[in-house]
Parts: structure tokens; C-alpha cells; sequence
């Protein structure tokens, strides 16, 4: 049962994969990340990390996703840009492609036939994650908010008009 | 019996009896009663044209001629957008919608034929998130809805949903925070558990509302902006501007309508459990009513129960009720101080709040 979850999600999440790269429209193309990115959420669930699935769903299909899809829908691709099928320089780009299939296909190989059982993620619920997040790894999360927090502050910055529009 | 199969088949059941027997119930009338509401308001008379053999009912044969009148009409797809898209939109909503009722416990577990069943279809681990999550998916069906129109109002409405609906997300998911601070769950059988204590001793009930009223008061807004209703309706202005809807007839744009109705239904259930103490009914223990030193009547186990889901379900209705008030009674932001009254005023209070309440938890609790 539990493998046919898998198999059945992880289908579905290659085919998102596929739909977002050959897609010709772009919001196809977001739509079908959204795809991958629920059956990712799906995965975390059989891990038995619930809070990564939640995680996932908020924060990538909940605000990424839609602000991809925001941008796109705005920026008002015409026909003729949209049948542009190759990019500049193209070809190099089959490199870094090439390199990740070896790596999975190197991955796939040293699983051997075990490679459909994960088992469960030791701490995947939120109590867990909680404790291993503000004790062990407490100095990394902490930099990571100061990170964000800068990240944060320099947009604002950005897009700051001049002060006498208040 | 074959547990798993057992499982399933109450798993099932529950899912029919919540659903069918009380979500979808709630939400038709809900769509007479709004017909009635506004009819009020506006010293009208109201929905009563309807009958059967001469009988009215109080025009609640409406709903049955609005479900016929919606299944007959044309059904018309905008032939230069996109067909799947559009027709897909309408169900993400109602999607979204239906499946957050899973984690909402409708009651404490009873006991039957020496079984346990939680009055919820699923006890999750992360059940706020789980409804946060859930909730975050209805801005596809307004961002779809509107670009697979290919009409550029429809598509300015689905602009004005998402800035809208992204905005008060945040607000949504800080507001909450306080209440996770002092409960110290996720959990939404813990959450009303927490509540079913009492301050002062005895007369006030320990329930959201009172230990996190800051939180309760960005909550509902926030809330009713994610429903799109006014008077934060700018996606949809039915009135005058025109919304993401607006290529929609028939059953798609029922759905929509259908949906709306029962993310009222959600958005009530939700703020029961977090802030009105979920199925708890103020002095009523599980041996009967005890009323400090007061008062002490012994009842028997399942009429405490029955007073607990009955009381569960007049706390959703009342919230129902008060959200139909809500919209007949304010007219509609304008858009810029709809966003600045999300990013500037309540944003900071609501961080304000987590501030706070870490604090106080960090010494009192």
C-alpha cells in the first residue's frame, strides 16, 4: 500500500518535473511545479514528517508558486516570444543536466534494490523538529533569521520610493 | 472484522456524516439565510417567490429553484483561454475548502459498541497547519480562474485576490502563532483540551478569547479577508467593479459561489476551536454542570456529550450568522487601504502579540 503510494506520487511529481521544463506557456509550467511540489508534500508524509509536509505546502505552493505565477501573469508574454523554443547558448546548459542525471543514476545504483524504502525520518514530527532546531542547531537557525531578516530589509530597500510620498 | 477495512468504513461514515450531513447542509441554508439577511437590511422582504403547490416556507424553496436554475444554465467556456484551466479552477477552491473539516473535532470521543471514535475524521499532528495549508490553496482557484478567462477585468480581479489573499495569509499565520505560544500545541483536540480550564476560580472559562483577545481580534479579520467577502470583497466586487468570476455561468459559477459559502462554514468552525474553547461549554464537566460552589447537577455521559456537539454546532452557526451581519453591515475598503491596513497596521500588532506572549509564557508558563 505504502509503496504504491510512492510509486503513484512519485509518477506524478516526474511528470510535474517534466510538464514544468517542455511546457510552452509558462503558467502551465508553474502549475505543473505546483504539481511536483504537492507530491513532494505527499512524500514527506509517507516519511512520516507531517510538519515538512505542512511546511512544504504553505510555504512553497502557499507563497512561492503564487508569486511565480503573479509575476508571470503580469509580465504579458506575446506569441512570438513564447515560440522562441532554444536559449542563447543553449547546449551548455545539457552540462549541469547531464551531471544531475549521473548523480541520481549513481544514487539509484548504490541504493541497489533497496531503493524504494526510505523508512521513517527520525525527527519529523514538530515537537521533535522543535527540539532539534532550538537546542543542537540553535546558533545556524538563529544566523539563518538574521540572514532572512537582511534579505528582508535590502527588497524593502529597494523598493522604497523617495520620502516625500510618505 | 478486518481492522483496516473497519478503519476505512468509519473513517467513511464520519466523513459522510461532517460532510453531507452537516457542512453542505449548513452552507445551502447559509445561502437562504444571506438572501434573508441582506433582504432585512435593505427592509425588503426577501427571497419568497418560490413554491410548491402554493407553499413558500419562508422562501426556502429559493434554494432549490437557485440549484436547478444553476444546473440548466448554459454552461459557456471563453473559447480563446483555457479550457482545462477554467473549467479546473472553481473545484480548486471547493477543494480547499472541504478537505480542512478532517482535523475539526466536532466533539469529545464517544464510546460506541466498545469503541472509541474521535468526533474528528483525522487527529493530525499539525492540525492548524494542516487548515493553514489547506486554506493557502483557494488563491489558485481565484489566480486560475482569472487568467484562463483571458478577459483583462477577470484577470485584474484575480491581481487584486492574490495581493489580497498573500497579504492576510501573513496576518492569518502570525495571529496564530500567540495561540500555539500559550497552548503549546498544534494539535486541535490539545487546543480545546487547554480550554477547558477556568480562571478566577471557576467563572472564566480559560478560552482563546481571553487569553489571546489581540490575536482573536487580527484573527477574524484576517480570516474574512481570506474568504473574499465584504467588506474586503475587492477580487469580486459584484456591485460594481467585476471580479475573477466574471467568465463564469451556471454550476462553475455556483461552485464558487457553493465554496464561498463554505469557507464561512470553515472560517467559524476554526475560530470556535481556537478562541471559543471547541466543543467546551462553559461549566459543564464531564460529570454535569458545577458551577463553583454554586451549583452541581449530575448528568448522565451522553447527554453531556449531546450538549457538547449541539453547543459545538450553535458556536458555528452563531459565527455563520455573525459573518452575513459583517458583510451587510461595512461597505468595502478601497484597495490601497485594504493592503495598508494588512501590511502596516495589523502585521506589526500581530507581531506585537507574538512578542508579548512569549514573554508572559516564558515567566508565567
Amino acid at each position: 500500500m505504502e509503496n504504491l503510494v510512492f510509486i503513484l506520487l512519485s509518477l506524478l511529481a516526474v511528470l510535474g518535473g517534466l510538464g514544468t521544463v517542455s511546457m510552452r506557456n509558462p503558467v502551465h509550467s508553474v502549475l505543473c511545479l505546483l504539481l511536483t511540489m504537492l507530491c513532494l508534500a505527499g512524500h514527506y508524509i509517507l516519511l512520516q514528517a507531517p510538519f515538512m509536509a505542512a511546511v512544504q505546502i504553505i510555504v512553497y505552493a502557499g507563497a512561492i508558486i503564487i508569486l511565480f505565477l503573479f509575476v508571470i501573469v503580469l509580465l504579458n508574454l506575446r506569441d512570438d516570444v513564447l515560440k522562441r523554443r532554444t536559449l542563447p547558448m543553449g547546449r551548455l546548459y545539457y552540462i549541469p543536466a547531464g551531471l544531475a542525471v549521473m548523480l541520481v543514476l549513481t544514487g539509484l545504483f548504490r541504493a541497489g534494490s533497496n531503493w524504494i524504502s526510505g523508512g521513517p525520518a527520525p525527527e519529523g514530527t514538530i515537537e521533535a523538529l522543535g527540539m532539534e532546531l532550538f537546542t543542537k542547531w540553535v546558533y545556524p537557525f538563529e544566523l539563518t533569521g538574521v540572514l532572512l531578516l537582511a534579505a528582508m530589509v535590502g527588497a524593502v530597500a529597494m523598493t522604497r520610493r523617495d520620502k516625500e510620498e510618505g | 472484522m478486518n481492522p483496516l477495512l473497519q478503519h476505512s468504513l468509519i473513517a467513511t461514515a464520519k466523513i459522510g456524516v461532517i460532510l453531507l450531513g452537516f457542512i453542505m447542509i449548513v452552507a445551502t441554508l447559509l445561502t437562504w439565510a444571506e438572501r434573508k439577511q441582506s433582504a432585512v437590511f435593505q427592509h425588503r422582504i426577501g427571497a419568497n417567490r418560490a413554491d410548491i403547490f402554493g407553499f413558500r416556507v419562508l422562501g426556502l424553496f429559493n434554494i432549490i429553484a437557485d440549484g436547478i436554475k444553476s444546473f440548466t444554465k448554459e454552461d459557456w467556456v471563453p473559447p480563446f483561454g483555457s479550457p482545462i484551466l477554467h473549467n479546473l479552477a472553481p473545484f480548486i477552491g471547493l477543494f480547499g475548502a472541504m478537505v480542512s473539516f478532517a482535523v475539526i473535532p466536532f466533539g469529545p470521543p464517544i464510546e460506541i459498541m466498545g469503541q472509541t471514535i474521535t468526533m474528528q475524521v483525522v487527529d493530525l499532528n499539525i492540525g492548524l497547519l494542516y487548515i493553514v495549508a489547506f486554506g493557502s490553496m483557494g488563491v489558485y482557484s481565484v489566480v486560475i480562474a482569472g487568467w484562463a478567462s483571458n478577459n483583462k477585468y477577470a484577470l485584474f480581479g484575480a491581481l487584486r485576490g492574490i495581493s489580497q489573499m498573500i497579504s492576510y495569509e501573513v496576518v492569518l499565520g502570525l495571529s496564530l502563532i500567540g495561540v500555539i505560544l500559550v497552548t503549546g500545541s498544534v494539535r486541535l483536540p490539545e487546543i480545546i483540551a487547554w480550554q477547558g480550564d477556568y480562571w478566577l476560580n471557576g467563572w472564566i472559562p480559560r478560552w482563546g478569547i481571553f487569553a489571546q483577545p489581540l490575536a482573536f481580534l487580527l484573527f477574524f479579520p484576517a480570516a474574512i479577508a481570506e474568504t473574499k467577502r465584504t467588506p474586503f470583497d475587492v477580487p469580486e466586487g459584484e456591485s460594481e467593479i467585476i471580479g475573477y468570476n466574471l467568465e463564469y455561468s451556471g454550476l462553475k459559477f455556483g461552485l464558487f459561489l457553493l465554496g464561498e459559502f463554505i469557507e464561512i462554514v470553515v472560517l467559524s468552525a476554526f475560530v470556535s476551536v481556537l478562541f471559543f474553547g471547541g466543543w467546551h461549554l462553559p461549566w459543564l464537566t464531564d460529570e454535569g454542570i458545577r458551577m463553583g460552589t454554586l451549583l452541581a447537577i449530575d448528568l448522565p455521559e451522553i447527554v453531556v456529550w449531546l450538549m457538547r456537539v449541539l453547543g459545538f454546532s450553535a458556536k458555528i452557526i452563531f459565527f455563520c450568522l455573525l459573518q452575513l451581519q459583517i458583510r451587510w453591515t461595512l461597505p468595502r475598503f478601497r484597495f490601497d487601504h485594504l493592503l495598508r491596513l494588512g501590511w502596516k497596521e495589523m502585521m506589526p500588532l500581530a507581531l506585537l502579540n507574538i512578542f508579548v506572549t512569549a514573554i508572559v509564557v516564558y515567566y508565567i508558563g
